[in-house]
């Protein structure tokens, strides 16, 4: 068979076959197509029980909306207790004596979404009389919406605005703008004004008081924010009914109109998430793990995030390594089809990749700085006529120095992280100004900066495509892709067409 | 549209670095047969070896520890070059003329010691990228007189490219007051093309500009008839023959006394002898496959 032939053909399976694997991958995947990590939490329910005691225990259970899917696994559950419908809310009891210290344990798995709303800006204020409303209008025990202080704060909180956005964002930047307090203890809408000062359940009762005082319907909202960890602290927020849907508002935690994606809502209205009869030695916890839903563990030969997760070992090794190549083949395109040249191939990946590490600005100082005291050093000991390996040991000192100067400098600036890692960057930028004491050895000071000014070119280029979260998931989830990276270059490596410079170089050999 | 026109005419004539080393330089020239050219010392074994005519090697130097003893050996002749085996783009070259009895190098005097050490750098390989190097002691080439009606300084040299024994294209490289004596296109030099057919030069080139005269001194370039025409092209395809690299550019001088002689081979010619001629490698080649 024809060479040519036969190279064209290797190259194409290597580009296709992993987008082939790929496609399966994606195709076979049951969660959402999304290549930024994401996460579900598995939630183990524990209550614990006194030995003989006559219990009768009473929680909820999450139903699914448009910001989480909750699957249940029935494999988990100890008891089964009693699952009932209550209006919005999804309950569940049991009740039994217990014999020795028995336990309940009740597990779920939560996907969440992180969910913005955008408010209309010109949705006029309308304060609403329905019947339908009604729940989410008047006033309750813990949520005074008649008080006087709280109608008297509703009304100078609202004057002169006449948009719902406006009224609200005025309510809840002044909750939000109230000290935050560590308790668990319930405190009602009275309370928090009272002492200015509350947990989330006071914020939110405040938040839903102010609401309700002007007529716009409001409620709280109970559940959980997931993270990996065994805890007791539940969590309370808002929604308003606004245009014609609930509207979450996270006074405590700051978010207007939005929530994250680990936030498990277990419940609507002003309930407790766990009541159960007097007289019992009770308790509970809530037991969450954190899991990594994409995966795309089907046909994955090396499930990288299994390997992060499982071995612990650090993410950013697998992403540099597998960048690496990456930017070698964007360095190729450079060279091949662009024709900047650069000190060397791995060089300007290996910078991105340091860049990576240091910051882009505390970086660019570094290595700038660096290659300037180079410069400036090999200019009396080229006069000199000082032998090349003393001049390079020599240079070495200067650029040890130079980062040790500036890695001082830039933690006083605070432009460094104090735990930025610098062993690697500094390795690196040491070989480059050794390449620039070469050329400039070798061609001068100017096509030493030319060559400096192209590679940084290149390096910013790479940094910047490298930099992506996008494509460091993407690698790391789908490590296959270095193959049609290897297919690329195989086909780049074949490429016989002028490069984009040469044609502005070559362009006198043509009248035009 | 006149661009496209002239991108598109850029394209089909101009050989470019990918389509040179894929399709010129890798199938014509093995690797392992690079170091014929790329070591002058192993060049001029090759050229002694057959006859072709060559600057006189008076010393090799492949130890500190010879240098004196080659420095009495040569010491005799009045005009020198020191030279690299492996050195390229022209660095690392040293002429020396001797007047009154004392060494000069570009107008001012030399010691021995700065002699010396010179050439001890070159063994070191400050010229040859680190790697050790020998240094060669030459005969200094007298440039034929019909260079210095053009300009009076340095040694100008022809590149002729050829493929297979087949002379593509020709450029005499000249210098200018930009070069310091070098004749290198990328160090300031001029490129002046050649007619293959006739010998007779073309248009020059400074990198930025064309000209029918010397930059510097003005006089005429284009349609001057070069001495010994023939004989370069034969020398040139002569010496082709006898190096295992059927891709290369042969670069000779014309001597005053001693007529046309091999300076040194390139396994990889550079592409700007297209813009001295104003004429695409690319278009060149296929043309010859034409006929």
């Amino acid at each position: 068979m024809n060479q040519n032939v036969t190279i064209r053909i290797v190259s194409l399976l290597l580009i296709i076959s992993p987008l082939v694997m790929i496609g399966f991958r994606l195709y076979k995947n049951e969660g959402r197509l999304e290549i930024v990590p994401q996460h579900k939490y598995k939630v183990n329910y524990e209550f614990t029980l006194g030995a003989g005691d006559d219990y009768k225990i009473r929680t909820f259970l999450p139903t699914n909306s448009q910001r989480q899917e909750v699957s249940f696994s029935v494999s988990d559950v100890s008891s089964k207790g009693n699952i009932s419908l209550d209006g919005n809310n999804k309950l569940i009891r049991w009740a039994g004596r217990s014999n020795a210290k028995d336990t309940i344990k009740y597990s779920f798995e939560h996907l969440g979404k992180e969910i913005i709303y955008s408010i209309d800006e010109g949705l006029k204020y309308v304060p609403v009389f329905d019947d339908e409303f009604q729940d989410y209008l008047l006033p309750t025990q813990y949520i005074q919406s008649d008080n006087s202080r709280i109608k008297a704060l509703s009304e100078s909180l609202s004057v002169d605005k006449n948009t719902i956005k406006s009224v609200l964002t005025s309510f809840y930047e002044f909750v939000n703008s109230m000290p935050s307090a560590a308790t668990s203890e319930l405190t009602d809408a009275v309370m928090a004004l009272d002492k200015f000062e509350a947990s989330c359940n006071g914020k939110s009762r405040l938040f839903v008081a102010l609401c309700r005082s002007k007529q716009i319907p409001a409620r709280v909202t109970g559940g959980l924010i997931l993270e990996e960890t065994r805890k007791k602290t539940s969590h309370l927020w808002a929604e308003a009914f606004i245009g014609n849907q609930w509207v979450p508002f996270d006074a405590l935690n700051g978010h207007f109109a939005a929530l994250p994606a680990n936030y498990l809502e277990l419940y609507k209205g002003d309930e407790f998430l766990i009541t159960h009869n007097s007289g019992i030695d009770f308790d509970y916890i809530y037991d969450i793990e954190k899991q990594r839903v994409n995966h795309y563990p089907f046909l994955a030969a090396l499930n990288l995030w299994e390997i992060i997760d499982e071995a612990s070992i650090p993410a950013d090794m697998f992403k540099m390594l597998l960048l690496l190549p990456l930017g070698a083949f964007l360095v190729a395109i450079f060279k091949n089809v662009i024709g900047l040249k650069t000190y060397g191939v791995f060089l300007p990946v290996l910078i991105s990749l340091a860049l990576l590490e240091t910051g882009l600005i505390s970086g660019l100082v570094l290595f700038s700085s660096i290659v300037l005291v180079v410069a400036l050093v090999n200019f009396p000991l080229e006069k000199w006529g000082v032998q090349y390996t003393s001049k390079i040991a020599m240079m070495l000192i200067a650029v040890v120095l130079t980062a040790l100067f500036a890695v001082k400098l830039l933690h006083e600036t605070n432009w460094l992280s104090a735990s930025a890692p610098l062993f690697f960057p500094i390795i690196i930028l040491t070989i480059i100004s050794e390449r620039f004491a070469k050329k400039t050895e070798e061609e001068g000071v100017k096509s030493a900066i030319g060559l400096y000014a192209s590679t940084l070119v290149v390096t910013l280029f790479i940094y910047f495509i490298l930099s992506s979260m996008l494509i460091q998931n993407f690698v790391l989830t789908f490590p296959e892709i270095i193959l049609s990276v290897a297919g690329l270059n195989l086909m780049l490596g074949k490429w016989i067409g002028l490069r984009v410079m040469e044609y502005h170089r070559f362009h006198k050999v043509i009248n035009a | 549209m006149k661009w496209i026109k002239h991108i598109k005419a850029i394209r089909e004539s101009v050989m470019g670095m990918n389509q040179r080393n894929l399709e010129l330089i890798y199938p014509n020239n093995a690797r392992s047969n690079y170091k014929f050219a790329d070591d002058k010392y192993l060049a001029k074994s090759i050229m002694e070896e057959k006859g072709i005519a060559c600057p006189r090697t008076f010393a090799v130097v492949g130890k500190i520890g010879e240098i004196e003893a080659a420095w009495q050996a040569v010491k005799e002749w009045n005009k020198l070059v020191i030279k690299p085996a492996k050195g390229a783009g022209g660095n690392g070259i040293m002429i020396l003329k001797k007047e009154n009895d004392q060494w000069m190098k570009g107008g001012k005097v030399i010691d021995e010691f700065h002699i010396f050490s010179h050439i001890a750098n070159i063994i070191f390989g400050i010229f040859s990228f680190g790697d050790s190097d020998v240094t060669l002691i030459e005969e200094y080439v007298q440039p034929h007189p019909f260079f210095h009606e053009m300009y009076p300084e340095g040694v100008p040299d022809f590149r002729i490219i050829l493929l297979k024994g087949i002379p593509l294209m020709g450029m005499l490289r000249m210098p200018t007051a930009k070069s310091n004596g070098k004749a290198n296109l990328h160090q300031g030099g001029l490129g002046i093309g050649v007619d293959m057919e006739t010998g007779l030069l073309k248009q020059a080139y400074d990198g930025k500009r064309h000209f029918d005269f010397h930059p510097d001194s003005h006089s005429q370039i284009l349609n001057k008839q070069i001495p010994y025409w023939e004989e370069l092209m034969a020398l040139a395809i002569q010496t082709s023959t006898h190096f295992p690299l059927d891709y290369l550019g042969v670069d000779l001088v014309i001597d005053k006394h001693k007529g046309p002689m091999i300076m040194e081979v390139n396994v990889r010619p550079g592409l700007g002898i297209q813009l001295a001629n104003k004429q695409g490698l690319k278009g060149v080649i296929e043309n010859l496959k034409l006929n």
